[in-house]
């Protein structure tokens, strides 16, 4: 009987890894050419984008919030990088160009993802807005304001050396696949063995009794909404990179698949409850999900309704689990 | 004073950065750089008929070879011939070969490339308007990172294929080819990834690059 309860403490624990590898042995017989070293460089270069955003959303989520903010502010960041690196700024009035290196152009695109991320913070913990109103709102206005600094068309040719970030590799590995790695250190490092990360585990959790025992919780927040906001610029960073351009429309709906890697991944979205561990899976689940299905030519609306039940399933099996417990 | 070190060390590390991250000059020079640059999609073309292209045309698949490959393994034809400026499903190839004439249409030769040479296995445009980036991208010689825009990109393409109308299409016609002839062709394809995965799917189309009759 207790070996039972051993087996299935197991299976609650490790669930999200089952389902991965399940998938994986699923689609490797089903789908020819899915289990290959090309596909599974190509999954993992997919995936790095969506595991940036869902690494900040992780945070964020583990806080009790939401971000809806993160694909439009891919979206700018990418344009600001891209504009600024290729066109930079014109002041007539002075007759002065000022040019930017890639490495400003990179760090002026970060500088605007950490501010929105911010502001989102500001709103949320200075304006007591609910952070689905505050990030919906930051999904239109930075929408927007990529549409305006764009013109509404894409930023294209911006040279080989921007592109290496998104297309080079080093040691045998994506470039990308290296970036998404190193934020994924820094982040477990923080969530495990800093007070940070302890404290945001504790605003989540229960953020009255955070309060009372003298946290301050509105710092915390503010920092995870910046967090979010510059990992978000990371991950506009390696699209304009691998795309070589810029376009308006980027990262639209990001924020979506972002949201599904960290329920998929376990993180509960009342805060409190979740690792980063959980969303890389979950991330690679849909990483995953997304290639069989192409390679087995599932029709894309199909894909989306798959997608969504794969969700549902995960959310359930959650809800399920923590019930039982 | 160590909130003044902090301080300054901040100042320092920032000033760093801007200096390696930003530079002024004067606008009305970038300006007239910028005039100077102006892309001339013409010339470019010009250029690369002329200086780049016949260099890369030794290198062209023999068409038979080609079609072979595209029946039986598709996924080596794109890994060993195949080109392609971006992440698409459809492949350039360059190729060369030489086949008998079956059909002479308005805008197009249906020509017979395999054994016994009874069926069309290439279809060669001949019209006076080519649509398509056939022949830049099987090259494999323009990279479209260069490009400020994809419309430059694009002019190129245009500008290629009217020299190929003139210089290609029109002294071929101009010799009055007949069905039963022997033509010797290079010129370049575009397929998709699985076109040939649709039973229907016959003829190859190609935008020629030099047409000789035997």
């Amino acid at each position: 009987m207790l070996e039972l309860k051993v087996q299935k403490e197991i299976l609650v624990r490790f669930q999200s890894l089952l389902a991965l590898l399940l998938m994986v042995v699923i689609f490797s017989v089903c789908a020819e050419g899915f289990f290959s070293k090309d596909n599974f460089w190509l999954v993992l270069r997919q995936v790095s984008v969506n595991t940036c955003l869902s690494v900040g959303m992780t945070l964020v989520i583990l806080t009790g919030g939401i971000d809806l903010s993160v694909g439009s502010i891919l979206a700018l960041s990418g344009a600001i990088m891209a504009g600024l690196f290729k066109n930079g700024l014109e002041f007539p009035v002075f007759n002065l160009f000022i040019g930017f290196t890639l490495p400003g152009a990179v760090m002026a695109g970060l500088t605007v993802g950490s501010f929105l991320g911010f502001f989102n913070g500001l709103m949320i913990t200075r304006f007591k807005i609910p952070p689905f109103v505050a990030t919906l709102a930051m999904l239109t206005i930075a929408r927007g304001l990529t549409e305006l600094w764009t013109g509404g068309a894409a930023i294209t040719g911006l040279g080989k050396t921007f592109g290496y970030l998104g297309t080079g590799w080093f040691l045998g590995v994506p470039i990308q696949v290296w970036t998404c790695a190193a934020i994924v250190a820094i982040v477990l490092v923080v969530l495990k063995k800093t007070r940070f990360g302890r404290y945001v585990y504790a605003v989540g959790g229960n953020e009255r009794a955070a309060k009372l025992s003298g946290l301050n919780v509105n710092r915390i927040k503010l920092l995870v909404y910046t967090i979010a906001g510059a990992l978000a610029a990371v991950g506009g960073l390696i699209v304009t990179s691998k795309l070589n351009s810029a376009t308006p429309t980027a990262g639209d709906g990001y924020e979506l698949d972002s949201i599904a890697a960290v329920v998929i991944g376990g993180t509960s979205l009342s805060g409190g409850k979740g690792s980063v561990l959980g969303t890389i899976l979950g991330a690679l689940i849909i990483g995953v999900l997304n290639s069989g299905l192409i390679i087995l030519r599932v029709p894309p609306f199909w894909q989306k309704v798959i997608k969504g039940f794969v969700i549902l399933l995960a959310v359930a099996i959650d809800k399920l689990n923590t019930k039982e417990q | 004073m160590k909130k003044a070190c902090k301080y300054t060390a901040a100042a320092v590390i920032i000033t760093f950065l801007v200096y390696h991250s930003i530079y002024f000059e004067n606008l009305e020079d970038i300006k007239q750089q910028r005039q100077r640059e102006t892309f001339n999609a013409a010339e470019y073309a010009r250029d690369f008929w002329d200086n780049q292209l016949f260099s890369v045309l030794e290198k062209a698949v023999d068409v038979k070879e080609l079609i072979e490959l595209f029946n039986t393994n598709m996924n080596e034809a794109i890994r060993k011939y195949g080109k392609t400026p971006g992440v698409s499903r459809i492949y350039s190839y360059l190729i060369r070969g030489n086949g008998k004439i079956l059909t002479i249409g308005e805008d197009f030769l249906q020509v017979s490339i395999r054994e016994p040479k009874t069926n069309p296995d290439i279809k060669i445009t001949t019209g006076f308007y080519i649509p398509g980036n056939a022949v830049r991208d099987a090259s494999g010689l323009i990279d479209v990172s260069e490009f400020s825009d994809t419309m430059k990109f694009n002019e190129i393409s245009g500008e290629i294929n009217k020299i190929v109308v003139k210089e290609v299409i029109r002294p071929f016609l101009d010799k009055k080819p007949q069905v039963g002839k022997t033509i010797r062709l290079f010129g370049a394809t575009q397929v998709a990834q699985d076109a040939f995965e649709v039973k229907e799917y016959q003829l190859v189309e190609v935008i020629p690059i030099r047409l000789e009759l035997e």
